[in-house]
């Protein structure tokens, strides 16, 4: 194979790479099917069993959530600043 | 001696006669025409027998946990809810179009039917194994055990969930969360 050959096929290959992690990237891919975490703070959370598994597994989720929006996007507060205001209460005695 | 060589020439014909039948092609074989009631009545002992006796023996671990439902949630929505269905749909072009037809395990309680350590131990097998041309697939190939059971953990809790628990529980999320942290 010649030299030019495989440059050329080595830049495709880079180049191909480089648009894939790109998309992979894209935040707006991954909000798409991000919890619908504000739809469970407006549910009365103290009139729940806080031992129930299901609860229990949806706070977590949604503190997940939080942590990871935290991490990504500094400076984009979406779904992040709905929990804010409510960190003190239930939520943290799940862990 | 009479009687028995009447006896092998009925067994032969009736042989013969199945063996035609089959090999006729006079049986409907498509998706969308139900077997007879014998076919089924084979079909549905030869598999409840089959997977009894092959989950009877499964240890079924502690299931009622947050941990698992989160890691089995998704893989839930992504790899089962198109056949088996999710709350608030009733039917899809797989679970309308299949033959047997995947039952809808937002409503289906197993426990009922077969107690729920049992229940849990033929999910499991049925996951991991799949159902021989039914369109049940064997995930075990695929995924490991503990994988398998985190989705049995779900489907435990999957006929009580509401539309919202069931959105939260599966989506994927920013950190594909299922991890504990
Ligand atoms: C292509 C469609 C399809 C997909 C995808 C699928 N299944 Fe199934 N499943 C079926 C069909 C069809 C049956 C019924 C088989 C029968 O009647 O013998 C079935 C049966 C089952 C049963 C047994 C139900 C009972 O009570 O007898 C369980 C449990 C099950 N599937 C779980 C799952 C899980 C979990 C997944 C995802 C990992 C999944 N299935 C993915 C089609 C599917």
């Amino acid at each position: 194979m010649s030299k030019r050959v495989s440059l050329l096929l080595a830049g495709t290959l880079m180049l191909a790479l480089y648009t894939g992690l790109s998309l992979a990237h894209d935040p707006k891919e991954h909000k798409a099917e991000s919890p619908d975490c504000a739809a469970l703070k407006e549910m009365d959370v103290s009139q729940t069993d806080k031992n129930d598994p299901v609860m229990k597994a949806m706070l977590q989720k949604c503190q997940d959530e939080q942590h990871a929006d935290d991490r990504d996007n500094r400076d984009e507060h979406t779904i992040a600043d709905s929990h804010h205001s409510d960190e003190d209460s239930s939520a943290h005695e799940s862990h | 001696m009479k009687y028995l060589s009447a006896l092998l020439i009925f067994c032969g014909v009736a042989v013969l006669g199945v063996g035609g039948f089959i090999y006729s092609g006079a049986y409907q074989i498509g998706a969308d025409v139900p077997h007879t009631t014998p076919v089924s009545w084979v079909l549905e002992i030869l598999r409840e027998r089959s997977i009894e006796r092959a989950a009877r023996d499964i240890p079924v671990p502690e299931l009622d946990d947050s941990q698992l439902l989160l890691a089995g949630g998704p893989d839930y929505n992504e790899m089962c809810s198109g056949c088996h269905l999710e709350p608030g749909r009733t039917e899809s072009d797989m679970s309308v179009g299949l033959y047997p037809a995947p039952p809808d395990l937002t409503t289906h309680d197993e426990e009922e039917e077969h107690g729920e350590t049992q229940a849990a131990a033929r999910q499991f097998w049925i996951i991991k194994h799949g159902i021989k041309a039914t369109g049940m697939p064997a995930w075990g190939p695929t995924h490991d055990d503990q994988r398998i059971w985190a989705m049995v953990a779900f489907l435990q809790k999957l006929p009580e969930l509401s539309e919202l628990q069931y959105q939260i529980l599966t989506a994927r999320g920013e950190d594909d969360s299922g991890h504990a942290h």
